[in-house]
């Protein structure tokens, strides 16, 4: 059964969009939710459909799958520029809330997608009704990706005015002075900038007791980058896997083929779901394994 | 029917319908602040490509919001195989599919929406707005739909995407443009223009030196030449055949970002060729131009002369406007 609805979140008291996809099928999953936290502009605008179709694909394995939209993105209420990183983690906890008051959830995954998977590890490292925790393709320097995703900017700039008038240190200084910059698909005011700039993954310290997957999505290499390699270190129930897939959040001219389908992406995710709560805390010594292992 | 609160506030609600091939299609009414208006009129906004019903920078959500604030009754969904409606687009080249869209993939989806739109809403006028493909499929849908009052389309694409068709020749209208990226760029020495200058080297490393020499010449020869073909050969002759088989009594209005490609496309390729040399066709459309903006309307600053624009197209609803400023702060949500 798909459900499209907006809930509440208590904290903030304000209104999320979501669409729940429950279970079709009976079976020992059906106890297991994952919650989708996804990117946030351009990002969030071109992976909407490869999300969904991992959704139905969870739902046909028995999962209950949720996505939901953060305040100020998607169809929820308010208005991006709004937004901050408090907003973005109270929103994951209020999805957490929702799905269990719900439905009869018991173990809750969440997954994050890009930046959505800052949010998600900040709010698993410390809530313990996440069990799970798969984060694709994740940004680690958030500071780097906002000042990576201003090159938005000088493509318009370019496109506009045939020559760039600020470059992104001027754009980082505008914001900083309050101005608000056009970025990759949404604004950035200079609260959600200092919010946001400092984070790193690399910060984070994850709860031992949490499975975690990280994926490193590259269509170049199988192997995965160093800094991926090297996240989590303390959680030996971390497993690590490389899938050969191009980066299906961004849109690059049509001269490209729409993809909306990552089968080596969803049957490896899906396979650690059903490893990890069939097998738990077995993960190779070193807590590295390859999506081939899998 | 949709139940309307006895209070001034804005109604979202998420619904879904079933479209002729029995898929369930998904989106979001948004119901007007006020009740008593003397017309019912409803605003159907189509996924511009394969995006999804916010549309880029969220544009959907926010018109659709002012609009029901002002009275009016809107409708955001997504066709078959976006967003999360059922069904599928299959996978190939984009500008294969855009070409699909662009002769009419969604016409058939929209004509229901519409249809479910009328009945649920008890609506006496329906408008579409587009913004490039969903401008192509409001135009293309237009003959099928009830009720239908007004069409606004932002950023229509008149060509076809084809890749192959493009590397035979440059466009005129894109060869002026192009031409104005090289200028720009060797002409200005700034500490910006460093990366301007990076800019055009990687689109001289994408696309090859060789075919960047070839598209600085034909840039050149397509600005001053006087050899232009009369007729460009990716013309989307479907716009045409729907344009002219146009009823009289829908308005046609066409809004472009001023820097927007399609915009010189639209004014060369359509008016200056094939309005004026072909059709001798009596002007039937409104034009408006947006200063500043670009294809996809980025700039929140230009938003709300968009809006104004838009507001200025549509009928009046009969409600008073001023009971309404500050409903946007008790707007309520529906569950299904």
């Amino acid at each position: 059964m798909n459900k499209p609805l907006f809930f509440k979140n208590k904290e903030n008291n304000y209104n999320l969009f979501g669409f729940l996809f429950q279970p079709e099928i009976k079976n020992i999953n059906n106890q297991k939710g994952v919650i989708f936290c996804d990117s946030i502009g351009s990002e969030k605008y071109y992976s909407h459909r490869v999300l969904v179709n991992f959704a139905r694909l969870l739902q046909a394995r028995g999962y209950c799958a949720f996505l939901f939209d953060y305040y100020g993105n998607g169809d929820s209420e308010g208005d991006f520029e709004n937004t901050r990183l408090d907003t973005y983690l109270s929103d994951v906890r209020a999805a957490i809330e929702f799905l269990m008051e719900e439905t009869k959830i018991e173990e809750i995954c969440l997954l994050g997608v890009r930046l959505g998977s800052v949010f998600a590890s900040l709010v698993a490292a410390e809530e313990k009704r996440v069990e799970r925790l798969a984060l694709w393709s994740p940004i680690i320097d958030v500071g780097k990706y906002l000042y990576d995703s201003l090159r938005a900017n000088l493509n318009m700039q370019f496109s506009l005015y045939k020559t760039i008038k600020f470059n992104r240190d001027q754009l980082i200084e505008q914001i900083k002075n309050n101005v608000l910059v056009e970025g990759e698909g949404h604004v950035i005011s200079r609260d959600f900038y200092h919010s946001f700039s400092q984070i790193s993954l690399k910060k984070i310290k994850m709860r031992p007791d949490v499975r975690a997957l990280l994926v490193d999505i590259s269509k170049n290499t199988g192997a995965m980058s160093k800094e991926l390699s090297m996240l989590f270190e303390d959680n030996n129930q971390c497993i690590r896997m490389t899938v050969n897939e191009g980066p299906f959040w961004v849109l690059k001219g049509t001269n490209q083929i729409y993809t909306n389908q990552l089968k080596a992406l969803f049957e490896k995710t899906l396979c650690w779901l059903e490893d990890s709560s069939n097998d738990q805390g077995k993960a190779s010594d070193n807590g590295h394994r390859k999506a081939s292992e899998l | 029917m949709i139940k309307e609160k006895p209070v001034i506030m804005a109604t979202e609600k998420p619904v879904s319908f079933k479209n002729r091939a029995g898929q369930e299609l998904y989106g979001i009414v948004h119901i007007p602040c006020a009740h008593g208006m003397e017309k019912r009129v409803g605003i159907i906004f189509l996924d511009p490509g394969l995006g999804y019903r916010i549309a880029h920078y969220r544009l959907y959500v926010k018109l659709a919001r002012k609009l029901a604030q002002k009275g009016f009754y809107a409708l955001r969904f997504d066709p078959a195989g976006l967003g999360e409606s059922e069904g599928s687009v299959e996978e190939s080249m984009l500008f294969d599919i855009f070409n699909l869209i662009n002769k009419g993939l969604f016409i058939n989806d929209t004509v229901d929406a519409a249809n479910f739109f009328i009945h649920e809403c008890e609506l006496e006028e329906i408008i579409l707005i587009g913004l490039c493909g969903g401008a192509i499929t409001a135009l293309l849908a237009s003959p099928h739909c009830q009720k239908l009052r007004s069409l606004i389309l932002l950023s229509f694409p008149v060509l076809f995407s084809s890749l192959y068709i493009a590397r035979e020749s440059v466009n005129p209208a894109d060869a002026q443009d192009t031409l104005k990226d090289y200028l720009g760029t060797l002409t200005n020495f700034n500490k910006a223009s460093l990366y301007s200058l990076k800019f055009l080297l990687k689109k001289i490393k994408d696309r090859g030196l060789h075919e960047s020499a070839v598209r600085f010449t034909k840039a050149l020869m397509g600005t001053f030449g006087k050899d232009q073909p009369d007729f460009n050969p990716n013309f989307n002759m479907t716009f045409l055949d729907a344009f002219e088989r146009m009823e009289k009594d829908i308005s046609i209005n066409f809004i472009f970002g001023e820097h927007d490609k399609w915009k010189l496309y639209f004014e060369v390729e359509f008016e200056q060729k094939v309005l004026k040399k072909y059709k001798e066709k009596e002007k039937n459309y409104n034009k408006f131009i947006i200063k500043g903006e670009s294809h996809l309307f980025t700039f929140q600053k230009s938003h709300d002369e968009l809006m104004d624009i838009i507001l200025g197209l549509l009928p009046s609803v009969g409600i008073i406007s001023d009971r309404l400023n500050h409903a946007e702060n008790i707007r309520s949500y529906s569950p299904l």
